[in-house]
């Protein structure tokens, strides 16, 4: 093998290049740093092969509509991954979130009541799924299979006949762009990275993600911790329910619809792993979600052919999960057979 | 057939690097035939690495190996195995949800082959005779291997390497997992082996059973042969100061006999588990350490559990005296102040590829805060002063838990007990796997605790470890206290051993 | 092993670097023009001031949303790329398949922040897409109706150059033709109508199940018990009780939906239908079934159905069943070109003379809906004709140049939209066969 040709390291250890990269790799803020660099990259190598048209305020405003669905979604979701879970339902539980908020906005007219509407059935719905797996002991990807079909199949019942409902278009734009979506995001990504990072819910979560017996001994309830991330969680899908609605100024059908996959794709990016553990964190989810539409964007505008578009887009998902992914090169572990 | 005495496997300058760590440093050694081979030396020292190299489990770095005078280079486990070499190791290397006859056969489906189809009597008849062969009768081979504990399991490995009839028989660290009974099975083997012109290879931490056991040691230190020992010129002492590098006394328990207080700070009141325990009484005092032993499947570990809250007590309570707190689970039993050392280490004393930090980091957090938000200069003085005092070894506290030896993975477990300042701490043996420098720390660790006021219960299947310690000695046996032993009377192990069997 | 992992990395990386220099190059010239076009556009907030970038010898760029990937997109692609963008210079942006409004948005916002001076929605159809396009300056075009986008027919919109949809009255038409003479005179076969998306509003479905119901109505002299209107509208599978006895069942739902086909299966597998139509395109769906249901009853199942030309229709046509029969009788098909050209023209209207021209507006300035008609095939023989309709390999488009040239302004400048929809709608097959042969 390689390793074979590398030469002997004498007593004073010179290091191999190779040797010096995996050192590189292996720091501890590798990881952390991987991910804003690589958007960083994206976005420069953009700039330049547009001659300067994607370093512009309109595509960064653009960017970040295309990210903040997503992006919101994932940050509460990060929390259900370090614990371990997934969940898929967030996009029926967004659709029907949504779905309700509309018919509130349609029967009243208030704003204010449709948010509020929105954010506490996420809340609600979110909660009931945990409930469902704390108390009944199922996994919460296989309670997320089966609401995922109720909560749609709700939806579809809710919107009816043409398959969408319209709200104002005005109204949705002054929630779009009045300023509303930009602080209550800023508040809400704060708010988790703050929960994340700065409290014992991160912390909790993270260690029971990676070893739950471990955890328990240490005193973390597991059932707690459950249920503050899929409170968080609901929150964020709450807002996304908002943030999608006055996105199209409609509520369909198809709100919501692929939501969980592209999350779980926009966390991978994002240089995180959706089952959670040691190396999770709060912020991969909008991160990973900014690159997705950087390259959208960045390919369509360099003039890549709508057909070469996800080709070019796969290898690059994979490339970045690749290189995002931990393959720590240790001392013998032997767990592996 | 080969003669006593040829040389089976040598090893011939070899090196093992793991990026900057070196792991092994131009080693020579050979193997012969009629012989049993012990490799002895602490935690991290490179014996498991060479070994693992000899069976093909991982490549070496540099250097050059022999085996039956013909260069030897294995790729896979499976292909030393076909050519001899078979390997128990250390870690559980059964698979829990197959059957024990498929894990016997892993890989080797082959001769089962109908067409598409494996046949799963033949299978199971011939892993039967396989078990037999060990002197095993009491395991079902068409039963999932996830039925049976972790001795069983480990008897299931032995039969499959010894199915294969191997010239070179390599056993790392499995006897510590064993019981008597288990263990005496492997000496059996090994002795047979060696009879038969067969060779032995084995690991292990117990100096004892390496002394009695192997007719030759060898001495590694940081991944280099300190010295090759003969059976007879064998000394504890010495061997001792070759493996740590410095000189070992004798012993290194305690010596006092300062007692314990009056005050009961931890009662079990009659409880009933569902396996095992049934109407058991147990009282711990203020600065006392209370050994419990037996043999492994006696009930002491599930009244570990049970008294710490992981095991459900279907009659009966534990409580603490002092405040009169139930203990109905692990986290009451946390926040009351109790800590628990899992004798699965890997499984549930550590998260693995979290970093030391974390895992130190995981008893404090009702300790580094200001309301809810932790401090993080608090938790890094808070983690830090632990890897100072235990001596952990490590790079830097960033390093995932896996990364590190035996050894320091359990002292980083002690560490955040210490750390988090229990006032009961139950050890389930808390010193298996680790080497008798880290044993004498950990031993010293125990004692200061006690000195603090700590209340302390040790459970171990090692008696002179638990006659070494404790101020008073329970032994159990089925479930039910057969003897109780004080300090201040002094042990008989003759006396104890009877009434654990 | 770290070597070689950091031997990959860089690999991995070089490629990936040089993947997208690649796509730099290739789309530089493209970036360059689209660029330009889009500091024009952006001087002057008119979709009107496009002609200036026309002036300036720019190509306009067009967006174009799908939302589907099957023949029509490919057939609808092939014929802009190919023909369209060198013969009259123009540029288009092709979208990925857009699963939802969101997604549509996404690609509007993408297609401006490109340059694009037009999209052409053939997903969303919706006013947040026209108001985007409006703020942006970009013309607007979309495939649909009014009826279901109700808030686009108006003048709100000045970027909206109109809606382009099939002329559902004439495909209801020719089911209704077909029927009257196809049906046996007593009505014993019994009939069954896929209504597809009907009960849901869409207007194409609603057309063809009506001009069935009314084709019945009229052939048999019958009256439904309930009314007409009410039947279309039905959500679950309802037998369209009447004062004759004849057997009508109509069958509602999306055939993309996963439990249409069992439903129509369980049906037909009744043996009491000789009569299949369906609003939707479904005989390569239903061919087995028919198949089967004719072998097991020995009787010959009528098929008429919505379609597109190409392959899985020529074998639908030329496979018979055991009577000698081919497997469907009818196939209303949409002739892609011709649809797409309409947009096209109708967008570059707009671009050239603004969207107050009276060649993209009506009289009364307010937005028009163009509409196509479908052309009916009934026969093997009919179909051979059609070998070089729309033929994406030799380049032989229904819609040529004249065809084009005859809609715009460029070539026709008193040209209204009145003109541009009786183009469209004086379509047929003799028609097309004529200038097949020109």
């Amino acid at each position: 093998m390689e390793a074979a040709k590398t030469p002997t390291p004498k007593k004073e250890h010179v290091l191999s290049l190779g040797e010096r990269i995996s050192v590189i790799r292996q720091s501890r803020y590798f990881l952390m740093v991987f991910p804003f660099a690589m958007l960083a990259i994206i976005i420069l190598i953009f700039t330049v092969a547009t001659g300067g048209q994607f370093f512009r305020m309109s595509v960064f405003s653009s960017l970040f509509s295309q990210a903040v669905i997503i992006g919101t979604c994932a940050t509460g979701v990060s929390f259900i991954y370090s614990n371990g879970n997934l969940d898929i339902s967030i996009g029926s539980v967004l659709g029907l979130a949504a779905t309700l908020g509309v018919m509130v906005f349609t029967a009243t007219n208030n704003v204010v009541l449709m948010i509020a509407v929105m954010i506490l059935s996420a809340l609600a719905l979110m909660a009931f799924n945990c409930t469902m797996s704390v108390v009944c002991h199922i996994k919460t990807i296989t309670v997320a299979i089966v609401v995922t079909q109720i909560y749609g199949a709700i939806s579809t019942l809710l919107i009816g006949g043409t398959g969408t409902i319209d709200i104002d278009y005005n109204v949705a734009v002054s929630l779009e762009d009045g300023g509303f979506r930009y602080v209550s995001f800023a508040l809400y990504f704060i708010f988790c990275i703050v929960l994340y990072h700065f409290t014992r819910v991160g912390r909790e979560l993270r260690f029971l993600g990676g070893n739950e017996n471990c955890a328990q001994q240490t005193g973390i309830s597991n059932s707690r911790a459950t249920y503050i991330s899929f409170l968080v969680t609901g929150l964020g899908v709450g807002l996304a329910a908002v943030y999608s609605v006055t996105n199209v100024a409609a509520v369909s059908v198809e709100t919501g619809s692929n939501l969980g996959m592209d999350v779980m794709l926009a966390t991978v990016l994002g240089g995180m792993s959706i089952f959670g553990g040691a190396r999770s964190n709060a912020y991969a989810g909008i991160l990973g979600a900014l690159t997705v539409a950087a390259l959208n964007t960045g390919l369509l505008m360099v003039g890549v052919s709508s057909a070469w578009i996800q080709g070019i887009r796969g290898i690059i998902f994979l490339i970045l999960v690749w290189m995002n992914s931990e393959r720590l090169a240790l001392l013998p572990s032997r767990v592996q057979f | 057939m080969a003669h006593k005495g040829e040389t089976l496997v040598e090893v011939r300058d070899l090196c093992k690097y793991f990026g900057v760590t070196v792991a092994l440093h131009h080693v020579d050694f050979v193997v012969k035939t009629g012989e049993i081979r012990g490799l002895i030396g602490e935690n991290g020292s490179g014996k498991s690495t060479v070994s693992s190299i000899i069976a093909g489990m991982q490549p070496a770095s540099m250097g050059e190996m022999f085996y039956k005078g013909k260069p030897w280079k294995p790729s896979t486990m499976l292909e030393a195995q076909a050519a001899g070499i078979g390997m128990i190791v250390q870690e559980s290397g059964t698979i829990a949800n197959i059957s024990v006859a498929e894990n016997i056969f892993l890989g080797n489906y082959g001769k089962f082959k109908k067409g598409p189809l494996i046949n799963k009597a033949a299978m199971v008849a011939e892993a039967r005779k396989a078990l037999e062969k060990i002197g095993v009768t009491n395991i079902n081979p068409a039963l999932p291997a996830g039925h049976y504990d972790m001795q069983e399991r480990k008897l299931i490995e032995i039969a499959k390497c010894v199915y294969n009839d191997p010239e070179l028989l390599i056993v790392d660290e499995t006897t510590t997992a064993l019981s008597q009974g288990g263990r005496d099975i492997i000496y059996r083997i090994m002795h047979e082996m060696a009879d038969n012109n067969k060779a032995v290879m084995i690991i292990s931490h117990d100096l004892n059973e390496m002394m009695e056991q192997c007719d030759t040691l060898t001495v590694l230190r940081d991944g280099v042969i300190i010295d090759n020992i003969e059976k007879k010129d064998f000394d504890p002492d010495d061997i001792k100061q070759k493996m740590v590098g410095r000189e070992i006394k004798g012993d290194y328990y305690r010596s006092d006999n300062d007692g314990y207080g009056d005050e009961v700070v931890l009662k079990a009141d009659c409880i009933t588990t569902m396996h095992s325990l049934l109407c058991f009484d147990l009282e711990l005092h203020k600065q006392e350490i209370l050994g419990i032993g037996g043999l492994s499947d006696c009930g002491m570990h599930t009244l570990g559990r049970a008294l710490y809250g992981l095991e459900e007590i279907v009659d009966g309570d534990v409580i603490l005296t002092k405040s009169g707190t139930r203990i109905k689970n692990a986290q009451v039993a946390f926040r009351s102040g109790m800590g628990y050392v899992s004798k699965n280490r890997d499984t549930e004393s550590l998260e693995l590829n979290a970093s030391i930090f974390a895992n130190i980091a995981s008893t404090g957090y009702d300790k580094n805060n200001a309301g809810p938000f932790i401090l993080p200069w608090k938790e890094k003085t808070y983690v830090e002063k632990q890897i100072q005092a235990l001596q952990i070894k490590c790079q830097n506290a960033y390093q995932p838990v896996r990364a590190l030896s035996g050894g320091n993975k359990q002292k980083v477990v002690f560490g955040k007990w210490c750390a988090d300042d229990a006032d009961v701490l139950i050890l389930d043996c808390p010193t298996r796997g680790v080497d008798i420098g880290v044993k004498a720390a950990m031993y010293q660790l125990i004692y200061d605790m006690k000195k603090q006021g700590k209340s302390i219960i040790m459970i171990s299947e090692e008696l002179p470890e638990l006659m070494g310690m404790c101020d008073r000695l329970l032994i159990l046996r089925d479930g039910a206290v057969s003897g109780e032993f004080f300090r201040k009377d002094g042990y008989d192990d003759r006396e104890l051993i009877e009434h654990m069997i | 092993m770290k070597k070689t992992n950091a031997l990959k990395s860089a690999v991995a990386l070089l490629l990936a670097g040089s993947m997208l220099a690649a796509c730099g190059s290739t789309g530089s010239s493209s970036a360059a023009g689209s660029g330009s076009s889009s500091a024009a556009t952006s001087e002057g907030s008119e979709p009107a001031a496009g002609d200036a970038a026309a002036a300036n010898g720019d190509k306009y760029v067009i967006g174009i949303a799908e939302a589907q990937a099957n023949d029509e997109v490919t057939i609808r692609r092939a014929y802009l790329e190919n023909f369209i963008a060198p013969t009259y210079n123009v540029e288009f942006i092709f979208s990925e398949v857009l699963k939802d409004d969101a997604a549509t948005k996404t690609f509007i916002e993408n297609c401006i922040n490109s340059g694009a001076d037009a999209i052409i929605d053939m997903k969303s159809a919706n006013g947040t897409m026209a108001q985007l396009c409006q703020d942006a300056g970009l013309v607007y075009t979309f495939n649909g109706n009014y009826v279901s986008s109700p808030e686009l027919n108006s003048t709100d919109y000045t970027s909206l150059s109109g809606c382009i949809g099939a002329n559902n009255e004439h495909v209801g038409s020719l089911f209704g033709d077909w029927l009257e003479e196809n049906a046996s005179e007593d009505g014993s076969e019994g009939f069954l109508i896929s209504t597809s998306l009907a009960s849901q509003g869409n207007t194409q479905h609603i057309e063809i199940a009506k001009a069935l119901l009314e084709g019945l109505q009229e052939k048999y002299g019958l009256t439904f018990t309930k009314s007409i209107d009410e039947l279309v509208a039905s959500a679950e599978t309802t037998n369209a009780e009447n004062d004759k006895g004849i057997l009508v069942t109509i069958y509602p739902g999306s055939p993309n939906k996963d439990t249409w086909l069992p439903g129509i299966s369980t049906l037909l597998q009744s043996g009491k239908y000789q009569m299949f139509m369906s609003s939707g395109q479904t005989y390569n769906q239903t061919a087995t079934v028919v198949d089967e249901v004719e072998k097991a009853f020995g009787m010959d199942i009528k098929v008429a159905s919505i379609g597109a030309l190409g392959t899985t229709l020529t074998t639908a046509f030329n496979t018979q069943d055991p009577n000698g029969n081919p497997s469907v009788d009818l196939v209303a098909v949409k002739t892609v070109s011709c649809m797409t050209a309409c947009m096209f023209a109708t967008t570059y209207n707009a671009l050239v003379e603004g969207t107050e021209s009276p060649a993209v507006r009506g009289e009364d300035n307010m937005p028009v809906y163009f509409t196509f008609n479908f052309i009916g095939i009934t026969s093997p023989d009919q179909l051979a004709e059609t070998t070089e309709w729309d033929n994406m390999e030799t380049g032989s488009w229904i819609a040529d140049k004249d065809f084009v040239d005859s809609m715009l302004v460029t070539v026709n400048p008193d040209i209204t939209s009145a003109d541009v929809n009786e183009i469209m709608q004086s379509l047929s097959f003799d028609k097309i066969v004529e200038m097949m042969a020109a």
